[in-house]
């Protein structure tokens, strides 16, 4: 049986973090398109989300190459071209789906530690 | 060290650490981060704030090349090579000299053996499995073979009583088969070291963190 100690609660977020970038990152394309640097760094600026930007692109490329992503050049005022990164049917699906399911998983275990709170002294 | 200079060197790193990546997700992968560096510059140039530092804190953003290669699935799976692989490489390079004491059928089994446990590993893609295969097909069973034609070849004249005198016929003469004899030797060790050490990376090991919903 699997046993859970004091301090192993830091990687199992880390690994929690992990599973949900990719809805993150589907998230953050949701209704609008965003170029790579504009995206890893709206990305990199939520606190905790990830610790090296870098390591975004190969999740952008993953989702790309599982159809959840699309991408298309676009000339730039400022700068060189940038592929832009969007949403496709199925992506939208996928983070629809989640979605679903996360508001439900969230709100169960909510309830759960509300409900370890007050039961304690 | 310059801008440019910072730049480059990032992505040398990058690349190099990329090795262990299929061709096409590895020239993807530095695209996107050389696209990323420069959209990063260029906002920075719009902004007006200066400098390399501005420059070396955005590539600490980016992180170490060899996580961002992790992430891409390279990196995690380095292994030993297992028995199949080192197997393979051994017969390759003397499978073949069974093939000097029972005929051809020996170099069938013996290098025949090599080349098949060759193809069949999942370590190693097909222009490394075609090196070895091409890279002497018999190892060095070959070389042997081709130096005793070699050395037959030489005509040797004189009895006992006067020197021996070694003209070199049609045998090859030594500035030819000194660096024969070199690159024979050498190309089968080399191959095989690469081979060994291609055959720590499982190729590809990436697909594995898809984002499917468990619940329906």
């Amino acid at each position: 049986m699997y046993c859970m100690v004091a301090g192993e609660a830091t990687n199992q977020v880390a690994q929690m973090r992990r599973g949900l970038l990719p809805y993150c990152v589907l998230a953050m394309l949701r209704g609008t398109e965003r170029y790579g640097f504009e995206l890893v760094r709206a990305l990199g600026s939520i606190e905790g989300m990830v610790t090296s930007e870098g390591t975004i692109y190969p999740l952008l490329g993953r989702l790309r190459r599982q159809g959840l992503v699309g991408t298309s050049w676009r000339e730039s005022a400022s700068g060189p071209p940038r592929r832009y990164y969007r949403l496709t049917s199925a992506g939208e699906a996928a983070l629809a789906d989640f979605t679903g399911a996360w508001i439900q998983l969230r709100d169960s275990v909510d309830e759960l530690l509300e409900a370890e709170k007050r039961s304690l002294p | 060290m310059t801008d440019d200079e910072l730049v480059a060197a990032y992505l040398r790193r990058l690349r190099r650490a990329a090795r262990v990546l299929p061709r096409a997700r590895r020239r993807e992968l530095v695209d996107e981060i050389a696209e990323h560096i420069a959209q990063a510059r260029a906002s920075v140039t719009v902004s007006g704030e200066g400098g390399s530092e501005v420059l070396s804190h955005e590539l600490e953003r980016l992180g170490e090349p060899r996580d961002i290669v992790a992430a891409a699935g390279g990196g995690v799976r380095a292994v030993r090579p297992a028995g199949l692989e080192v197997a393979a490489v051994a017969l390759l390079l003397t499978g073949g000299i069974a093939g000097l004491i029972i005929g051809i059928p020996g170099v069938i089994v013996g290098w025949g053996a090599g080349v098949l446990l060759l193809w069949v590993s999942p370590r190693w893609r097909w222009p490394d499995k075609l090196l070895g295969t091409l890279v002497w097909p018999g190892g060095f069973a070959v070389v042997l073979l081709l130096g005793s034609l070699a050395s037959s070849a030489q005509v040797c004249s004189g009895g006992s009583g006067t020197a021996t005198r070694c003209s070199g016929g049609s045998g090859w003469p030594p500035w030819l088969a000194i660096p024969v004899t070199v690159v024979a030797v050498a190309g089968p060790i080399l191959v095989a070291i690469r081979l060994l050490l291609r055959a720590r990376v499982v190729p590809d090991p990436g697909e594995s963190a898809t984002p499917r919903l468990i619940a329906s």
